[in-house]
């Protein structure tokens, strides 16, 4: 069955933070300086071509954006300044939008003002919650006050209503993740019905398992060098924020507690360290896409920023809450406890499944999928001609 | 009642025409009821523009800019709609008569006033009458040199024919055989080389350069530097004693640089004129006083004179015609190919000389070998001749880095260079790597398709890297059309090196009064009606000069100007510039022929 | 008769000859024939040194006949023949045997080559003994010329040529001049408008004082030699006799018929147009479907009838740009309009014309290559409750899907072929024409505009398909032609003519009947045939037709050629 070409994709991608490409003369430079690129993995080209012949079908089901390291050597020996590394970035974004079979996500991405709405709704009603649910430590109170005269945070916001929230917000994100993913591999793998997978191909990859969190070190080959610190920063990043995550979404009973630890002590280092990773990796990103002095940091989408933002004054109200609670300030903690929860729950609920945070899924499991595709050629002797 | 739309410049140059001042002007002019600027009219809305002409009940249109084509269709469907005839809509392109600089406003203007009223600029603007001096000076030996000189000295008038390297001849006289039919370049090329320098009526003037041109159309004296030969050419029998002893020590400019010349020598053994001369910037004796064996050795007294100095020479003519050429583009520029860093990739023009008989090499495809001194050098001894090669199209050109426009004969030079390989070895793999085959000529289709049956291996696509591995190049590719990415082991790699304006085209148009465009192509009168005229009357434009040429092209081209110098030789005047017209004196030459066509 | 002193000298060419000719050894051998003083071998004989090489020679051996050995004479007989000339000796005293296209460039065995080239030298030995000197001999020149065609090309030469005060003929078949460029709306790459480019200048030739135009005719035979031609011409009313010195052919191309081309179904679905109709189209101003509506998709197909066996195997060179021209001006009137270019190579190489390319392809234009070879593109109605009228279907190669377009017109490329009276033309004017039916210049490369036929020449598209800046230089390049030739006044004219001995002749008149060119007369009163030596180009064929050999062609005598053949065989025995 042949498809029906469409001029309008590539304009619906334009929202997504694309560059104009329609320069681009098909002359396969872009997939020939690529490194990550092998037989049956063209891009940028191919999929640059199935935007511009606005092939949806092709394009949905199109793993390679997520292979590249975005290292730029394509676009900066682009003949046309086509900008096809932008491009990769773009689709990515729209194939996450692809993948949120709730559809919210297209909503955000399409446009800036529903996602700063949305993040001031929710904050609202965070707000709303939390004053329903805790108490000012003053008047009646004051006896919450602890011995150093700092707030007792589990008395005004009992660490067992938080963590309650946080389970229930858990569990929503959890869901959708999965379904997510689901919705990814029924297009990708089993739609393909020439990728012939038994049960037994799916555990093979386990061995890339370490791997595929970080990106391919074939971008070691590109020209662009700076690349390393980037994505060390950028895993250090990572992991901090994955910590974080954990100790609140399940550990918060041994994280916040009243008494404060010797500085040696687990719950604090960790804590810190993480704060660290989150703040040197924020720092660093964010003047990067301001001074976008490398080719992956030119072009910033809205959400790009969002996420950052966000990120960041989590973080800062995370560090602020920690030192009014240590000087002993409680109604500056009580407040910052709250502006720290306004943020930090926007900051989950949005980024964690529609959008920019949702890559950390996404690419490792699109990489599993390439393996499989791999696989599958290998095994079969397939020869992949309409799916790259 | 006549409209006029200013469109937006598309492709502007440095400093562009100030539009404003345009507008001002036209709007002045007889029968313009209403001037349009692009913030008056929304280009996506031809009923809006539709109501305002009638509104304005407007007649005509003159649409107005550098690129006012773009526009026209908008503006026909807009007086259909208005129940007018789209025939009367006229473009006043500033681009079509070369007025894209700050500087050339009253030429635009004076198109803008020729259009309004309906009257061609050609006509309007027509230079008067200049005494002629039937002399014409040449500027250039190349393929379009000679060309222009025969075509002119067959009416029995004098050429000057002034070339800078010591030989006529130029880039064709470097190359191996001529796409697409395969002739040898030399075997075509030397007989008219000869009859220049046979020819009674072509004063032939080498290793000079024209250093001062002042007068006007029909009456030119032009100042040429002669340089110093230090061997006197009546007396030189070419016999070449005196590069015997002479040590090897330049690049020669001939082989691309692939062999190394003497400080006695001559380019090639087919050189025009057929004689020695000493290169003063290598010779010992000029650099520190000693050695001067040539002079002992010549056959010929008196012939060498070491200390000769170089003299200015003044002649007149009436007809200037520039034939000046093209450079290659330099591959160095382009650092993913490893052009200069890996001892075997070449440039295709290098690639012209090895397979040539006499180049460095004897005709014989080798790689380069390092020599005692460890330089790669190319020798008659050297017996690795590559088993696959690859050839690389569109270095630097068709690239927002390098050059934006298409060099036009790469497509076709590297088919035929793909030819040459496979018939000196018939063994060896021959790769192309393209991006558009682009073979346009006569007969060239037909070629592009024999090359493909001869088993050369053509791949769409283009290649982003050439890295070496011990003595093997790799080339990463992908195959467009057979869908697979290729990391191809080959032993050569062959650079299409596009062309370029020469570094002192700029130099020499200022010199002449004439216009370049943004690249450094010399400017045409016109491009679609008179590709050989410039704005200056009695010079003239040949060759590649102008931009990228394939020498069919290019010789007519050459025969072309030739045939406006002889027009003028024919009616024993030549017309002035039209620079020397007035922006006054062309409109009111527009009015006259306004009411005459009203009549 | 004097002593036969032969100097023979056998050319390198390089390595053209040298790797398959042992050029030493078969001078070695040659040296040894009868009356060969002299045999020598040299790298390039054609360059400076070689020929003086052959002066020096004939002065010190004061040598009496000249034979060079190296490529075809159409390459360099004129060459060694002036180094004769230079030299004192009569130019017609030279013989020369194309060792190169007809042994080196054929041949694989270097033993066979070897031995070849030295039979055919041989060959040239034996002949040239009986070489006899002709004497040049030239024709002044009538400055009038007659111009067939009156497109662009036509146009441009006649101008360049009448506005040098010289008198020009100007014929038209049709009864307008233009040609195809008074069809089109504007030019590539600056998007001129060509109606402005050819308007004033048909009105410049119609009141030229030096032109005269002759619409709606056709030309006879033309009979004569360079500089004095003469024709009839046949208009729609009279027919009128002109002598003039020179023919330029200027006759163009006409669009290729795409009806051929069955997958387009042009002619059966009726939005299907060709590039010439669509330009129409945009001089209307206002671009709508054959059934009135203003169209959603357009769809552009290049290469219809070019780069293809079936069809014309040459590229017509100018479609490419014409399209991007095409979707430039499509942009502007009908900016919502969705264009789909489907090209196979994007063939922008002229000036600006990459530029063009570049400007289009930000216009939210899709570009889709198919194969211009294999499976052309397949266009069929689309269904009622489809969004468009028309639907493109073919494999993509950049993608390799395999899509389907959806059009409402569809605009086909059409290239340029052959008018269908090529053959005709060629045979009044005698040029040739090459397997395209496109008129041969005689040389592809240094001398595009001349043709086989002195003062004849061929400019613009109906030797190859051209733009118009090219078809403008190749007319002005034959218009400086002319000039130079009426400028010096006379042209030599071929010397090796036939010549009848009346005594022989007895009078049957055979070779009258044979001549092409009509110069072989019949004398009444003697009852003998008699040559026209001006309109004789010694082509041979009365020699070879003459039952009793009285006819004796200059430079082919029976002589000559058998004592050729003797030498060709000569060395056989041994």
């Amino acid at each position: 069955m042949s498809q029906r070409v469409n001029l309008n994709l590539k304009n619906e991608l334009f929202l997504y933070g694309a560059k104009d490409w329609n320069q681009c003369f098909q002359c396969g430079n872009c997939t020939a300086t690529c490194h990550t690129t092998e037989n049956g993995f063209f891009f940028p080209r191919k999929t640059v071509r199935q935007v511009l012949m606005g092939l949806k079908k092709s394009l949905q089901i199109n793993i390679d954006p997520w292979l590249c390291t975005y290292c730029g050597d394509c676009s900066k020996t682009c003949p046309r300044d086509a900008n096809p590394a932008e491009m990769m970035m773009s689709i990515r974004r729209y194939l996450i939008s692809v993948y949120d079979w709730t559809g919210i996500s297209k909503l955000l991405y399409k446009s800036k003002k529903l996602e700063v709405a949305s993040i001031f709704l929710l904050a609202t009603i965070v707000m709303i919650l939390y004053l329903l649910f805790t108490t000012f430590p003053s008047g009646a109170a004051a006896r919450w006050i602890g011995p150093d005269g700092g707030a007792l945070i589990n008395k005004m916001a009992p660490w067992r209503r938080i963590h309650l929230g946080d389970w229930i917000m858990a569990a929503g994100l959890i869901t959708l993740i999965v379904t997510n993913v689901f919705y990814m591999w029924y297009k990708i793998i089993y739609e393909d019905k020439s990728l012939k997978l038994g049960f037994i191909d799916y555990l093979r990859p386990i061995s890339l398992l370490p791997k595929i969190f970080h990106p391919d070190k074939k971008y070691a080959k590109c020209d662009e060098k700076k690349l390393f610190l980037y994505w060390s920063l950028h895993l250090f990043l990572a992991l901090s924020y994955a910590l974080m995550f954990t100790i609140i979404v399940f550990f918060l009973g041994w994280f916040q507690t009243d008494n404060v630890y010797p500085i040696y002590h687990p719950q604090r280092f960790l804590g810190y360290i993480s704060t660290i990773g989150l703040f040197v990796g924020i720092i660093y990103f964010y003047t990067n896409r301001t001074i976008k002095n490398m080719e992956n940091s030119k072009y910033s989408h809205f959400t790009d920023w969002t996420f950052l933002i966000l990120l960041f004054s989590t973080t800062l109200t995370g560090i602020l809450l920690h030192f009014f609670r240590i000087l002993g300030w409680p109604q500056l903690t009580y407040i910052t406890y709250l502006l720290h929860l306004m943020v930090l729950v926007p900051m989950l609920t949005i980024e964690v499944p529609f959008s920019k945070w949702s890559h950390m899924i996404h690419r490792p499991f699109s990489l599993y999928f390439a393996y499989l595709k791999k696989l599958a050629i290998i095994n079969h002797k397939i020869i992949l001609n309409n799916c790259t | 009642m006549t409209a006029i739309y200013s469109c937006d410049t598309l492709n502007g140059s440095t400093d562009p025409l100030n539009s404003s001042e345009i507008i001002d002007y036209a709007a002045k002019l007889p029968g313009v009821s209403a001037v349009w600027l692009p913030s008056d009219i929304s280009l996506t809305d031809p009923e809006q523009v539709s109501k305002k002409i009638q509104k304005n009940n407007i007649k005509r249109i003159v649409i107005a800019g550098n690129n006012a084509g773009m526009h026209k269709s908008f503006f026909s469907r807009a007086m259909v709609l208005a129940g007018n005839n789209p025939g009367d809509i006229i473009l006043a392109s500033f681009l079509e008569y070369g007025a894209s600089h700050k500087n050339e406003v009253e030429r635009a203007k004076a198109i803008v006033a020729c259009a309004v009223y309906g009257v061609p600029f050609e006509n309007a603007a027509v230079p008067e009458d200049l005494p002629l001096n039937p002399a014409t000076l040449v500027i250039g030996g190349g393929i379009a040199g000679i060309q222009a000189s025969l075509e002119i000295a067959a009416s029995k008038n004098i050429v000057y024919l002034v070339e800078k390297s010591a030989t006529i001849g130029g880039h064709m006289a470097m190359f191996d055989k001529t796409f697409p039919t395969l002739d040898c370049a030399a075997c075509i090329l030397t007989p008219k080389m000869v009859e220049i320098g046979q020819h009674e009526y072509i004063k032939l003037m080498t290793y000079s350069e024209v250093q001062e041109v002042k007068g006007v159309p029909g009456n030119y004296t032009v100042k040429i530097l002669k340089k110093a030969r230090r061997i006197n050419p009546d007396t030189c029998t070419g016999c070449g004693t005196c590069a015997e002893k002479c040590p090897p020590k330049k690049p020669s400019e001939f082989d691309a640089n692939t062999t190394l010349r003497r400080a006695a020598y001559i380019p090639f053994p087919q050189a025009v004129p057929n004689k020695y001369l000493i290169d003063a910037s290598i010779c010992t004796y000029l650099i520190n006083g000693k050695c001067g064996a040539c002079v002992k050795l010549c056959p010929v007294p008196g012939c060498i004179n070491l200390d000769e100095k170089d003299e200015v020479v003044e002649i007149n003519v009436g007809n200037i015609i520039i034939a000046t050429g093209f450079k290659t583009f330099n591959a160095t520029k382009f650092g993913q190919f490893g052009y200069g860093k890996y001892p075997n990739v070449l440039t295709s023009i290098e690639l012209e000389r090895l397979i040539n008989a006499a180049g460095p090499t004897g005709g014989k495809i080798a790689k380069r070998v390092q020599d005692k001194k460890g330089n790669w050098v190319f020798t008659h001894e050297s017996v690795y001749t590559p088993k696959s090669v690859a050839i690389i199209h569109c270095i630097g050109s068709r690239d927002v880095n390098y050059n934006k426009y298409c060099s036009k004969v790469c497509c076709m030079y590297s088919l035929k260079l793909a030819h040459l390989l496979k018939e000196k070895l018939p063994e060896s793999e021959i790769n192309e790597y393209y991006i558009d085959i682009r073979a346009y000529g006569k007969g060239y289709e037909e070629f592009y398709n024999r090359i493909k049956k001869e088993g050369v291996n053509i791949v769409r696509g283009r290649p982003a890297k050439v890295e070496q591995y011990g003595d093997e190049l790799i080339v990463r590719c992908e195959d467009i059309e057979g869908k697979r990415i290729i990391e191809q082991k080959v032993d050569m790699v062959i650079l299409a090196v596009g062309t370029e304006p020469r570094t002192d085209s700029a130099k020499i148009a200022e010199m002449l009064g004439i216009t370049v465009d943004t690249y450094g192509w010399f400017k045409e009168f016109n491009y679609i009606s008179d590709p050989v005229n410039t704005f200056s009357g009695g010079i003239a434009i040949a060759g590649a000069c102008q931009g990228p040429k394939d020498i069919p092209d290019t010789v007519a081209q050459a025969s072309a100007a030739a045939s406006r110098v002889l027009q003028s030789i024919a009616r024993n005047k030549i017309k002035n510039g039209i620079k020397s017209l007035s922006l006054e004196q062309i409109e009111t030459k527009a009015k006259e022929l306004s009411q005459i066509l009203q009549e | 008769m004097e002593e036969i002193r032969i100097g023979v000298y056998i050319c390198w060419c390089g390595t053209n000859i040298a790797n398959l000719v042992d050029v030493e050894n078969v001078s070695k051998e040659i040296q040894d024939l009868p009356n060969v003083v002299i045999s020598r071998d040299y790298k390039y004989m054609c360059s400076d040194p070689g020929q003086d090489l052959i002066v020096q020679d004939i002065k010190e051996h004061n040598l009496n006949r000249v034979v060079v050995a190296a490529c075809s004479p159409r390459m360099h007989e004129i060459t060694f023949r002036r180094a004769l000339e230079k030299s004192g000796l009569n130019p017609y005293l030279f013989e020369m045997a194309n060792i190169r296209e007809h042994d080196s460039w054929v041949h694989t065995n270097r033993n066979e080559a070897t031995k070849k080239a030295t039979d055919l030298i041989a060959a040239a030995v034996a002949r040239v003994k009986w070489h006899e000197p002709l004497e040049k001999r030239s024709v002044d020149v009538n400055p009038a010329t007659l111009i067939i065609g009156g497109g662009i090309s036509g146009i441009s030469a006649a101008l360049e040529i009448a506005n040098s005060d010289k008198q020009v003929y100007l014929i038209e078949k049709t009864g307008v001049l233009g040609g195809l460029v008074s069809n089109i709306d504007l030019t590539y790459p600056y998007l001129n408008s060509a109606k402005q480019v050819i308007d004033h200048k048909i009105i410049a030739v119609m009141n030229h004082p030096n032109i005269t135009v002759y619409l709606n005719t056709v030309i006879d035979q033309v009979h004569g030699y360079v500089g004095n031609f003469e024709t009839t011409i046949h208009t729609s009313s009279k027919e009128i006799k002109l002598s003039f010195g020179s023919v330029i052919v200027a006759t163009g191309l006409k669009p290729f018929d795409v009806k051929k081309v069955i997958n387009y179904g042009y002619g059966k679905l009726f939005n299907v147009i060709t590039s010439i109709e669509f330009e129409k189209v945009l001089k209307s101003g206002i671009i709508i479907t054959r059934d009135g509506r203003v169209p959603k998709d357009i769809a552009i197909i290049h290469c219809a009838g070019s780069r293809n066996e079936d069809y014309n195997a040459y590229c017509s060179r100018t479609c490419c740009m014409t399209a991007l021209k095409f979707i430039n001006q499509i942009k502007s009137a009908l900016p919502e309009t969705n264009i789909y270019d489907i090209y196979s190579d994007m063939r922008a190489f002229g000036k600006g014309c990459e530029e063009l390319y570049s400007i289009t392809s930000k216009r939210n234009v899709m570009f889709l290559t198919f194969d211009h070879r294999v499976n052309l593109p397949q266009i069929r109605q689309a269904s009622y409750q489809d969004t468009c009228n028309l639907l493109i279907e073919f494999k993509e190669k950049f993608s390799g899907e395999s899509i389907e377009v959806p059009a409402d017109i569809v605009i086909l490329m059409v290239g340029m072929e052959a008018h269908d009276d090529a053959k005709q033309v060629a045979h009044a004017v005698g040029v040739s024409m090459d397997g395209n039916r496109f008129f041969i210049e005689r040389h592809p490369k240094l001398d595009p505009v001349a043709t086989t036929t002195d003062g004849v020449y061929v400019v613009g598209t109906c030797q190859s398909p051209k733009d118009i800046p090219d078809s403008v230089s190749q007319a002005r390049a034959a218009a400086a032609r002319i000039l130079a030739t009426i400028q010096s006044g006379s042209v030599n004219v071929e010397v090796t003519t036939s010549v009848v001995n009346e005594k022989i002749c007895c009078g049957c008149q055979t070779c009258i009947k044979v001549c092409p060119y009509t110069a072989i007369s019949f004398k009444e009163d003697e009852k003998v045939s008699f040559v026209n030596e001006i309109l004789c180009k010694g082509c041979g064929t009365c020699g070879s037709a003459c039952p009793t050999g009285a006819i004796k062609c200059k430079h082919f005598t029976d002589l000559q050629i058998l004592s050729e053949i003797e030498g060709l065989m000569s060395l056989q025995e041994v």
